[in-house]
C-alpha cells in the first residue's frame, strides 16, 4: 500500500512520487519535479516499463502539451484508473481522497470530449466549498488555456449580476456550489442546464453532509438524463449511495485507497493534557517550533478568533479562517498565509480539505476533530508533496474516546509528544493575561457584530456556521442517520 | 387592409423625387451596426484617430472622425448622403405615415410636403449609425431636425422589435437545433431623448404618435395608452407669447416650460404605451433634471440608473439650453449611461447580445447632439464621452464675415476687445479676474463709472466680483438668476436713475428674461456671452434711444469693452468671424477696437 500512501501525500500537485524519490527529493519539491521531467520524456518511457504516461491513457496530443506545461509528469493512480474508463464514455464513481489528483482525473476526460464537440454549458462541477471551486477553476483554466476553455465559478458571497453575465456568455465549464447555482436557475432568466453533457459531483459526501441534499435533488431534475456523471467521494456513506442510484447509470466503481492512511513522512504525535492548560501548552509548542508555519484546527468559529487574538497578544502572527467570514476575507486570509506574511493559520474544518498550501510544517489539532475522518483531512494539510511534516493532537481528559476512535481508524498508536511540565508552566502568567485581553477584545467585536448579525446568518455554502450545533456526538450518530428520509429513491 | 393601404402607398411613392429606378439593394445599416463583432474594442481609445474633411450639400463643412478598429483591413469609412427616402432602410409603416406627419406638422400650403435637403443630410448620418454633433440648430430648423431623429429612433426601435418577434416565433416552433438568438440588451430602454422642457418633449412624442398611427383606417389605428394624461401633463393651451421679447425667446419658451419630467414609451404591435415603467419601455424622453432625480447622488438610498445600461441611441436636443439649466446633470447622465446594471430586472440572459455581456455597450451607442451654439463643454462631452465605433461627424463651418455678430450691431460706438494671457483653462478665471481688477475696472472708473453694466456669463465669476465690489465699497447693484422680480425692478430703476453706478448682470438672468435694460452707456463683457446673439442684442442697448430724455451725448460717448483670452476662441469666432478671431488671438497687440457701420 505504500504507493497509495504517497498518492495521498502529493495532493493536488498530481505527481506520483515513488518511495525512493521521496527520500531524495524531500528538501526541494521543485527540483524533484524537474528531475522527474527529465526522466519521464516520451522517449525514455521504455526505461521504466511499469510507468504509464498520459499518452498511453489515450489523452490527445493537445492536452498532453497542456499537462506537460503544468509539470504533471505522470498520471496519479486515480488518473490511471479513471481516464481510460471515462474516455470510453462511462459513468464513474471514484472513491478517492482529496489531493489524489482527482481534479485531473475528471478534467482531462471532460476537456477531451469538449475538444471533440465544442459547446457552451458543457460540464457542471459541483463542489462543497468555495475555495475548492476556485482551485478546480484554476486547474481547468491551466489545462484548457491553449484552446480557450471558458469557465465560470458560481459560488455564494459574490455578486449575482456578475455571475449572471458570465453564465450568459455560455462558458464551457461551470464550477459551482449547489446553493448559488440553484439560485441562478430560479432567478436568472434564460439560464438553463439543458445542454449539459457532464456532471461531476466532487466530494459528494461533504456536499451531502452540508445539507445540500435538496439542492442536489433539484439540480438532478433540471439536468438532462443523457449525460455522463462522475461522482467522487472520500467515503461511501449511505447518503452517497442513494445519490449514486439517483444520478448514475451503471457506473464503474473505482477505488484508489479504501483504507484510511496517512503518509509516512508525516510524524504524528499526541499530547495528553488537562483542558484548562490547553492554551499554555499551545503557546509552548509554538515557541518551541518558532519559525515554522502552522495550521491550528479548532472546532468553532469563535475559538479560532479568540485564540488568534490571544496569539497576537503574545506576539505571534496569527490569522483566523472560518465559515462566518465573508468570501473576500477568507480568500484574503488564505493568501496572507500562503504568502507567508502570517505564520499561523487558525482554521475550522472549512480548511481541512482540498486546500493546497505546500509550506505547512506543523498541523496542530487544538480541538480534537468531531469526525475521525476529519483527522485524516486535517493532518493531510502538511507533509505534502514529499515534504516532511508534523502533527500534534491535543487530547484532554474529555477527549479520550474520540482519540481512540482516531487511532482505530488510522490503525496506529501515536507516540506521545514529550513536554517538560515545569518549563511549560513558566508561561502560565503571560498566557492567562493574553487570554484575558483577547476575551475582552472578542466580546467587543461581538457587540459590534450584533448590529449586522444578519450578515452572519446569510446562507453560507460551507455550512460551517452550523457545524457547531448540528454535529451530533458520535454516540447518537447512528440514530440521527435513521431520521433522514430517503430522498433519492 | 390592402384597400386602405393603397392610397397611402401612393402618397409615399409620390414624394419620391424622380429617380430613374428603385435601388436594388438597400443596405441594412441597422443589422450592420448592431451585429458587428469587433474584437479590438478593449483598446478603443488608444487606436489612431482618422480624420476626413467632408462637405455636405446642406449641412456644410465639417469632418468625419473614426478610429481604425481592424488594423488588417483597409476599412476606409466614408460618408454618403442619400437623396431619396427609398435609399434609407426605413420601415414601410414609417414611410407610409411620413407624408401625413409632415402635413400635420407644417401647416403650409404645400399639400405634399417633402423632407428637405438638411433633413436628408442628417438622416443619412443618423441612419449610418454615426455620431453627430450639429451646432447650428435654431428655431427655424429645430422642428425639421426633431422629425429626423424621431424617425430614426422609431425605425431603430421597430427593427429591434421585429427581430425579437421573429426570433421568438422561431424559438416557439421548437426546433431542436436552437441556435443562439442574441438580439437584446441588458435592459429594455434603447433610445434616450433628452429635451429641456415639457413642451419639447410634447412635440417629440407627438411626432412618435403621428409616425406610428395610421389615421385613415379605424381598424388599423394604434391605441395610444394614457394619451389623455399625457395631454394634461405636457400640453399647454395658453399662449405665452410676449410681444416685446425677441422671437427666438418666444419660440424657446413657448408652451409648458417645466424642466423636470421623464416619460417611458413602449412600442407594441397594437399600441403605443405612454408612461410605461422604464424597464418595459423602449424609449425614454426626459429632461436632465428629471433624470438626475432618479439617478440620484452617491450615497443616496434610492438610486436607479440600470435603465440607462442599454441605451443604443442617445439624442441630446437643444443642448445649449442644458448649459443654462444645469450642465452637471448632463455630465451625471453621461457617467451613468451604458454601465452594467446592478440587478437583472428580469432580463432573459440567453438573448443578450455578446458585446453587451462583455460590457462594450458604450462602443455601440450612437449619440447625436443638436445645439444652437458650439461651446467647449459640449465639444468635450462629444469627444470624451462618446465612443461609437462607427465614428463621428462634426459639422463645423467657419463663420464668414457676413454672419458675424459685429454686423448686427447698429450702434456706432467703439467696441474694444482686450486680450489677457492665461496658460491653462484652469487658471483662466483667476487671470481674468486679476486683469479685470487691474486694467479694466480703473479704466471704467476713469470714464465716469455711472451707467456701467458688467455682463458675466458664469455665476461663480459673478459671486467673486460681487464680493470684491462689496469689500471695495463700490457703488453697484446686481441682477442675477436668483434675484426676485421686485429686486430686479428696483435695481433697474436705480441703475437708470444713477442711484447706482455699476450693474452686475448674469447671463442666466438674461437668458431667462431677456430684459431690455435701459441706461447702459458703458457695457463690459466680463467674458464673451455663451450665446453669440446676446452680443449684438446687448450692445444695441447702448443706443441713445435707451438712455432717457436727459441724455445729451451721442453714439460716440458710449462704449463697449470685451475681455477674452485664447480659451474663448469658439465664442469669439461666432462674434467677430473666424478670420478676425484668429487674428485677435494671435496678434501681438492685445487691444483692438471695432466700430460697426451697420445700417439700421
Amino acid at each position: 500500500m505504500s504507493s497509495s500512501e504517497s498518492d495521498y501525500a502529493d495532493a493536488d500537485d498530481h505527481e506520483e512520487l515513488s518511495e525512493e524519490e521521496h527520500q531524495s527529493d524531500v528538501d526541494d519539491d521543485g527540483s524533484g519535479v524537474d528531475h522527474e521531467d527529465g526522466d519521464d520524456n516520451d522517449e525514455s518511457k521504455a526505461n521504466e516499463g511499469e510507468e504509464t504516461t498520459f499518452q498511453q491513457l489515450g489523452v490527445s496530443a493537445v492536452l498532453c502539451e497542456a499537462i506537460e506545461a503544468m509539470k504533471w509528469s505522470k498520471p496519479t493512480k486515480i488518473q490511471i484508473e479513471t481516464i481510460p474508463v471515462a474516455l470510453e464514455g462511462k459513468d464513474i464513481i471514484g472513491l478517492a481522497e482529496t489531493g489524489s489528483g482527482k481534479t485531473g482525473a475528471f478534467a482531462i476526460p471532460i476537456l477531451e470530449s469538449l475538444l471533440a464537440k465544442p459547446q457552451g454549458l458543457f460540464a457542471l462541477i459541483l463542489t462543497p466549498t468555495r475555495e475548492l471551486a476556485y482551485q478546480i477553476n484554476e486547474q481547468f483554466q491551466a489545462l484548457g488555456a491553449s484552446f480557450g476553455v471558458k469557465c465560470a465559478v458560481i459560488v455564494g458571497g459574490m455578486d449575482m449580476m456578475t455571475q449572471a453575465l458570465s453564465l450568459a456568455k455560455k462558458p464551457h465549464i461551470v464550477i459551482a456550489t449547489p446553493g448559488r447555482l440553484i439560485d441562478h436557475l430560479e432567478n436568472t432568466k434564460g439560464f438553463s442546464l439543458k445542454t449539459l453533457k457532464f456532471l461531476v459531483l466532487d466530494e459528494a459526501d461533504k456536499i451531502l453532509n452540508m445539507d445540500f441534499e435538496k439542492e442536489v435533488d433539484k439540480l438532478l431534475k433540471v439536468i438532462p438524463r443523457e449525460r455522463n456523471t462522475y461522482l467522487f467521494s472520500a467515503t461511501m456513506t449511505k447518503k452517497v449511495q442513494k445519490l449514486q442510484r439517483a444520478s448514475l447509470k451503471d457506473p464503474v466503481k473505482l477505488e484508489v485507497s479504501s483504507k484510511y492512511q496517512t503518509v509516512d513522512n508525516l510524524l504524528q504525535y499526541y499530547i495528553f493534557i488537562p483542558l484548562k492548560y490547553k492554551e499554555i501548552y499551545l503557546t509552548y509548542i509554538l515557541n518551541k517550533f518558532a519559525g515554522n508555519s502552522f495550521i491550528i484546527f479548532c472546532n468553532t468559529c469563535s475559538s479560532t478568533q479568540k485564540i488568534a487574538l490571544m496569539l497576537r497578544n503574545l506576539g505571534f502572527t496569527a490569522i483566523p479562517l472560518h465559515g462566518q467570514m465573508g468570501q473576500s476575507k477568507r480568500l484574503g486570509a488564505l493568501n496572507k498565509f500562503r504568502a507567508k506574511t502570517r505564520s499561523i493559520l487558525l482554521a475550522t474544518d472549512v480548511a481541512s480539505r482540498g486546500l493546497d498550501i505546500p509550506h505547512v510544517d506543523i498541523v496542530i489539532n487544538f480541538d480534537i476533530p468531531n469526525h475521525s475522518k476529519d483527522y485524516i483531512h486535517r493532518v493531510g494539510r502538511t507533509a505534502r508533496a514529499g515534504r516532511y511534516g508534523k502533527s500534534i493532537t491535543f487530547v484532554t481528559q474529555y477527549d479520550v474516546e474520540h482519540y481512540q476512535r482516531i487511532e482505530f481508524l488510522i490503525g496506529k498508536k501515536l507516540p506521545l509528544f514529550e513536554t517538560p511540565e515545569q518549563e511549560v508552566m513558566l508561561l502560565t502568567e503571560r498566557v492567562l493575561e493574553a487570554q484575558r485581553i483577547a476575551n475582552s477584545e472578542y466580546m467587543e467585536s461581538q457587540d459590534k457584530g450584533k448590529k449586522r448579525k444578519y450578515n452572519l446568518d446569510e446562507t453560507d455554502d460551507t455550512g460551517e456556521g452550523l457545524m457547531g450545533n448540528k454535529r451530533i456526538k458520535p454516540k447518537f450518530k447512528s440514530k440521527s442517520k435513521l431520521k433522514v428520509k430517503s430522498k433519492f429513491r | 387592409m390592402s384597400q386602405s393601404e393603397k392610397p397611402v402607398r401612393k402618397k409615399a411613392r409620390l414624394i419620391r423625387p424622380e429617380t430613374s429606378e428603385i435601388p436594388s439593394s438597400i443596405e441594412n445599416t441597422f443589422e450592420k451596426h448592431i451585429d458587428a463583432n469587433i474584437s479590438g474594442l478593449t483598446k478603443y481609445s488608444s487606436l489612431p484617430l482618422e480624420r476626413v474633411e467632408i462637405e455636405l450639400p446642406h449641412l456644410g463643412l465639417g469632418y468625419f472622425e473614426y478610429r481604425r478598429i481592424d488594423e488588417k483591413s483597409e476599412n476606409k469609412k466614408d460618408l454618403k448622403v442619400n437623396q431619396t427616402l427609398m435609399d434609407f432602410d426605413l420601415k414601410q409603416s414609417l414611410l407610409d405615415n411620413l407624408p401625413k406627419t409632415l402635413a400635420n406638422i407644417y401647416d403650409g400650403d404645400d399639400p405634399l410636403p417633402k423632407l428637405n435637403g438638411l433633413q436628408f443630410d442628417i438622416l443619412s448620418i443618423l441612419n449610418d449609425y454615426k455620431d453627430l454633433l450639429y451646432c447650428n440648430r435654431d428655431w427655424t430648423n429645430g422642428e425639421q431636425i426633431r422629425l429626423v431623429y424621431t424617425l430614426h429612433c422609431l425605425n431603430h426601435v421597430l427593427k429591434t422589435r421585429n427581430k425579437v418577434i421573429h426570433h421568438n416565433a422561431k424559438l416557439k416552433t421548437g426546433n431542436k437545433k436552437n441556435p443562439d438568438y442574441r438580439d437584446q440588451g441588458l435592459t429594455r430602454p434603447k433610445v434616450l431623448i433628452v429635451s429641456p422642457f415639457r413642451e419639447s418633449a410634447y412635440r417629440t412624442i407627438n411626432l412618435f404618435i403621428n409616425l406610428v398611427s395610421n389615421d385613415e383606417d379605424e381598424s388599423e389605428r394604434l391605441n395610444i395608452m394614457n394619451h389623455k394624461r399625457f395631454k394634461d401633463e405636457f400640453e399647454s393651451t395658453e399662449s405665452t407669447i410676449k410681444p416685446n421679447k425677441p422671437q427666438d425667446y418666444n419660440e424657446l419658451f413657448a408652451g409648458n416650460i417645466d424642466d423636470s419630467f421623464r416619460i417611458g414609451i413602449a412600442v407594441t404591435k397594437k399600441s403605443l404605451k405612454l408612461y410605461t415603467d422604464f424597464y418595459s419601455s423602449d424609449i425614454v424622453v426626459a429632461s436632465p433634471l428629471g433624470l438626475r432625480l432618479i439617478i440620484g447622488a452617491e450615497g443616496e438610498k434610492e438610486r436607479d440608473f440600470d435603465f440607462l445600461s442599454s441605451i443604443e441611441i442617445l439624442i441630446l436636443d437643444q443642448t445649449d439650453v442644458f448649459l443654462m439649466q444645469n450642465w452637471e446633470h448632463v455630465l451625471d447622465l453621461m457617467k451613468h449611461i451604458n454601465l452594467i446594471p446592478n440587478d437583472s430586472h428580469g432580463t432573459d440572459f440567453s438573448r443578450v447580445r455578446m458585446w453587451a455581456l462583455d460590457g462594450h455597450y458604450k462602443y455601440y451607442r450612437q449619440t447625436a447632439i443638436f445645439s444652437s451654439i458650439s461651446f467647449p463643454q459640449i465639444n468635450s462631452l462629444f469627444k470624451n464621452r462618446c465612443f461609437n465605433y462607427e465614428g463621428r461627424v462634426i459639422i463645423k463651418s467657419p463663420v464668414l464675415p457676413v454672419n458675424d455678430q459685429l454686423h448686427l450691431v447698429f450702434v456706432k460706438c467703439p467696441q474694444s476687445f482686450f486680450r489677457f494671457e492665461s496658460d491653462s483653462i484652469v487658471s483662466s478665471p483667476d487671470k481674468r479676474f486679476d486683469y479685470f481688477i487691474q486694467v479694466i475696472l480703473p479704466k471704467c472708473r476713469e470714464m465716469g463709472e455711472a451707467h456701467t453694466m458688467i455682463y458675466i456669463p458664469s455665476y461663480f465669476d459673478f459671486v467673486k466680483l460681487r464680493n470684491y465690489f462689496r469689500t471695495e465699497d463700490i457703488n453697484f447693484t446686481q441682477i442675477c438668476e436668483y434675484s426676485k422680480s421686485g429686486k430686479i425692478a428696483q435695481s433697474r430703476a436705480w441703475f437708470f436713475h444713477e442711484g447706482r453706478n455699476f450693474l452686475l448682470y448674469t447671463e442666466r438672468s438674461h437668458f431667462y428674461n431677456r430684459f431690455r435694460i435701459k441706461g447702459v452707456r458703458h457695457l463690459v463683457f466680463y467674458q464673451l456671452p455663451t450665446f453669440p446673439h446676446f452680443y449684438s442684442e446687448l450692445t444695441n442697448l447702448l443706443h441713445p434711444s435707451f438712455q432717457g430724455k436727459k441724455f445729451k451725448g451721442d453714439e460716440a460717448s458710449v462704449n463697449c469693452t470685451v475681455i477674452f483670452d485664447k480659451f474663448d476662441v469658439i465664442q469669439l469666432e461666432k462674434i467677430v468671424g473666424t478670420e478676425k478671431a484668429a487674428y485677435l488671438i494671435k496678434s501681438e497687440n492685445d487691444n483692438h477696437v471695432f466700430i460697426s457701420q451697420a445700417k439700421m
